[in-house]
This record gives structure tokens, sequence and C-alpha cells, in this order.
């Protein structure tokens, strides 16, 4: 019996020695040469089942391969349409009251969340805004149908939470997500003043859901309005 | 080798890893254990500072991990999977902390090394929103925490063992090995990823994360690192990435890049704030060091 085991045991070793180098060379190897069929496909999709089963996902990228040149906090916006309320901005916990003097400490994990929902939108230089916008929106749809579920968690969350401290308020018309960015300054000059750019992203009607579109719309710079984001079959 | 106590199933390897003595000589038990204690003490902290205090934030009803935020995809699964209701949820993380401190104990290990593993995955998947790297780290320390003899020694369990001695005792090495297999991958994948990013090879990024007010722990003009002082590190963390299989490999060059590899944890802990990170990561490097020197000298 416990040659059996023992026997096990060496299949087991091997084979995660196997998965491990498997794993991480095939995610790096498929990124680089950007393809996603053939015999590597099919290897990774393997190896991703045993991640999942047993808990040990690879493909390690910290802070790879590229890194944010700017800093983008998410925001939120209620909004009524009732003519008595105004529009409430909702900061998150994450940033800083003053940005220029601050110790950080905690909250990594509502940084963590907050990232999956925010997308950075930036004029590169030497481009107009006009240049970039069709971009953007691709960029915002892409993220809206990816992460639709924790946008309408955060949303709904950040509203009970607002609504608790003000409990007379009526149900607001938009709960907006929005995308707060600074530049950071380029390497080796001079740091430039922190100039803020918040710009919408996304948006959830909490009176109207709709049956035949995801209950989040996307922001569309193109034209400066907010679209519905058609359900595709099966979640992401 | 014959008079020492080995303590675990020993595996039949295949060649050449039978040939091999890296793989096959049993390596003192208080490697596994400052492991067990060192990743048992970091998630004890975790679950006491950032998953208990929010636990109403990150799940059930109305929370950022409610049931209708994430999809379990593929085979991925969680004991939770559909649990909505936060008071039931908020006493799982107790339960989950209180098998922690028996596995920081060494008090019925292996049961509670699984039940840690379990929870610690099932919490994981409700809410992926709120993990990071550092977790996924945690997950696999677990996961060969739940299936080696963690608890031969530094344990309740070894204390109170009718046949307790003082004699070394030992454990075979292919958890630790495997290990530090992953422990060498992470680092050279994530130097691969850097090789293909702009950033890394002009030597901008570090320049460009400790500026991101986002994570930073205070703004860098308050402490500012000269720019050339980044990009020299950019390189250095690029190459000793990239680099780190082959530099552990070699005898001479093993203790300078394991050094510098807690350093990096540490200046990534000091810097930015990332959670638990560095020291889940830091945990890699505890069965390296020679702790049953201490026991001998007791």
């Amino acid at each position: 019996m416990k040659h059996i085991a023992g026997g096990c045991l060496g299949l087991f070793v091997v084979g995660q020695l196997f998965y491990l180098v498997a794993a991480n060379i095939l995610g790096v190897w498929q990124f680089a040469s950007a393809q996603d069929d053939g015999w590597p496909t099919a290897a990774q999709a393997v190896t991703e089942r045993w991640a999942d089963l047993t808990g040990q996902p690879q493909n390690w990228s910290l802070f790879a391969p590229e890194v944010d040149t700017a800093s983008t906090f998410a925001a939120v916006e209620l909004r009524w349409d009732d003519g008595i309320h105004p529009p409430v901005l909702l900061l998150s916990d994450n940033e800083p009251d003053h940005l220029d003097r601050f110790f950080r400490f905690g909250r990594s994990r509502l940084r963590r969340y907050e990232s999956l929902l925010i997308v950075t939108l930036q004029v590169p230089a030497g481009k107009e805004e006009d240049d970039v916008v069709d971009g953007w929106r691709e960029r915002i749809v892409n993220r809206v149908r990816r992460q639709w579920g924790p946008m309408f968690a955060y949303l709904r969350w950040r509203w009970i939470e607002y609504q608790q401290q003000h409990p007379h308020l009526p149900l607001p018309k938009e709960v907006r997500l929005l995308a707060r960015t600074y530049a950071i300054g380029t390497p080796g000059g001079l740091a430039p003043p922190l100039r803020l750019v918040q710009r919408p992203l996304a948006r959830r009607l909490p009176e109207s859901e709709p049956s035949d579109a995801l209950p989040i719309e996307a922001f569309n710079p193109v034209v400066n309005e907010f679209d519905p984001v058609v359900r595709s079959r099966g979640r992401p | 080798m014959t008079d020492q106590r080995v303590v675990g199933l020993e595996p039949r390897l295949p060649w050449p890893l039978n040939r091999w003595p890296w793989w096959t000589e049993p390596v003192p038990a208080e490697r596994l254990a400052a492991l067990r204690i060192g990743a048992a003490s970091v998630l004890l902290l975790d679950i006491a500072t950032s998953y208990l205090p929010n636990a109403d934030t990150f799940f059930g009803s109305g929370s950022l991990g409610d049931a209708d935020a994430f999809a379990l995809i593929r085979w991925r699964w969680s004991l939770l999977s559909g649990l909505r209701e936060p008071a039931v949820l908020r006493w799982l993380l107790i339960v989950w902390g209180l098998a922690v401190v028996s596995l920081l104990l060494g008090s019925v290990t292996r049961l509670s090394a699984v039940a840690v593993w379990l929870l610690s995955l099932s919490f994981a998947r409700i809410n992926p929103g709120i993990e990071n790297a550092g977790d996924e780290v945690r997950g696999i320390l677990l996961f060969y925490l739940m299936l080696c003899p963690c608890g031969a020694v530094w344990s309740l369990d070894h204390r109170f063992r009718r046949r307790a001695t003082d004699e070394p005792i030992f454990v075979w090495p292919w958890a630790l090995r495997l290990l530090f297999v992953q422990m060498a991958l992470i680092y050279f994948t994530n130097g691969l990823y850097k090789w293909l990013g702009e950033p890394w090879r002009g030597g901008d990024s570090v320049y460009y994360v400790l500026n991101d007010l986002t994570l930073t722990r205070w703004p860098y003009h308050q402490v500012p690192v000269p720019y050339g002082l980044t990009q020299l590190l950019t390189w250095l963390v690029l190459a000793w990435e990239t680099g780190f299989p082959l530099l552990v490999a070699l005898r001479w060059t093993r203790r300078a890049t394991l050094a510098l590899g807690v350093l990096f944890h540490l200046g990534l802990w000091m810097f930015l704030e990332l959670g638990l990170f560095a020291p889940y990561m830091l945990c890699f490097y505890l069965p390296l060091v020679p702790w049953e020197q201490l026991s001998l000298r007791r």
C-alpha cells in the first residue's frame, strides 16, 4: 500500500513540475506571440483547469509589461432629476484628502476592487482628444462587458452606504461611475502641478433596469452620452 | 541516512529526480515548520486586519462580493458559492481564523491545514475582486502545507505525541523543492513580462510606480528618489527577476540573490500599499533558513 501511495506522490510531484513550468511559460509565450489557437492554447486550457481545481493560478506579472503613467481613482456620482437634490460626489476611501501629503496604510483590497472597474483615459502627447475618443469608447465598452457584475455591486454598495447616512434621500435617478485621473510627470523632468481630469465611465439607472441589456450603461465619449450594452451569450 | 527519523510519505520519483540528492535527501522538519508558522501568522494578521473588519463590505448580500458580482468560471469552486447571509459569512470568517490559529500552533495540524486551505480558497472565490497576487501566493503555500507533514516539529501535535523525543526529525524534501521551483518561476515569469514592456527596458518603471498616487504610502515628492536611482532599480529588478533561476543555481551568487529578494520585498512593503503581498512572498524564504540549528542549540 505504501508502495502505491509513494508512486502516486511521485507522479504528483512530476506532474506539478510539468504544470508549473508549462503554465508559466505558455502564458508568456501566448502573450508575446498574440496567438490564440493551436496546441499552446489547448495545453493552457489544461493547466488552467488544474489551477482552478487546486487554487494555484500562475502567469505572474507584477507591474508588467506596462506600468500606469497616471494615477486613477474611482468615484461615484449620485444624480436626481427632481430639481431638489443636487448631485453628490462620493470619492473613493483610497483617494487621500490631500494628495501632496498623506500616509497610506490599509485599504489595499478596496483599491484592488476599484482597479477592476476603472479605465484610465489619457490623451497621448502630440494628439488631440478627438483622435483618441473612438479608442476610449471601445475600452469603456469592453470594461463594462467584462466587469459589469462588480461595477453593479460597487455602485449599489456606494449608494447603500450613503443612504444609511442620509435615510431621507429618495432613490437616485442615476448612479455614475467616474474615473479621476492625475497624470504623472515625465521621468527626469520637473513634477507638474497635480491636475485632475474627471470623466464618467458608466452608470446604473436604479429605477429602470433593462431586461435585454446589461444593468450598466457605458459612457460614449464620442457623443458624450451613455449607451446600453447588449448582453452577450454566456457570462464573461 | 538510514538512522534518520523521517516523517511523511517518501515519493517514488522517476529518473533523473531519483538520482538528484536535492530531491531525495530528507531535510530537517524545522524548515517545513517555519513555513507553516510564517504563512499562518501572515494569514492570521490578514484575517484580523483586512477580512474581519470589512466582512460586511466584502461578503454577502448587498456587498462588493454579492452573489451576482462574480461568476465561478471553468473549474473554479467555492464551498461558499451562493451563500449571501452576512452573519453566516462573518461566523465562517471566525471559523477560518480559528483554523489558522490551530495551524499556527500545530494542533491537529493536517486537518487544520485542510480547513484553512478550503476556507481560504472559498472566500477568495466568492469575491475575487479584492484578491491580489499575495492571496494567490497564500493559496499555493497552503496547498503544499496541507499535503505534507508540516506539524512534525514545533507543534502541539509533536509535543503531545506519545513517542515524542528530542532526536532530530526530518521530512522528505519534495514540497519544499516544488515551492522553491514555484518561487523561481514567479520571479522568472515576472522578468519575462517585464522585458516585453517598454517602460522596463527604458528604465522608467520604478519611477512611474513610485509616483502612482493610488499605490504609494506617501507622495513621491515628500521622499523623492533621484531619477537616476529609479532607473538603476528598474534595470536591477529586471535583471534579478529574469536571472533568478540561474543566479540561485550557482553557489557563489545564491546568497546575494536571495538577500536581494528579501530586500526587494521589504522595499515593496515599505513604499507601496499592496496589502500583505510582501510578507506572503517572504514566506518562500523561510525554509531556506537553517532553523534546525535553533533546535540543536537547545
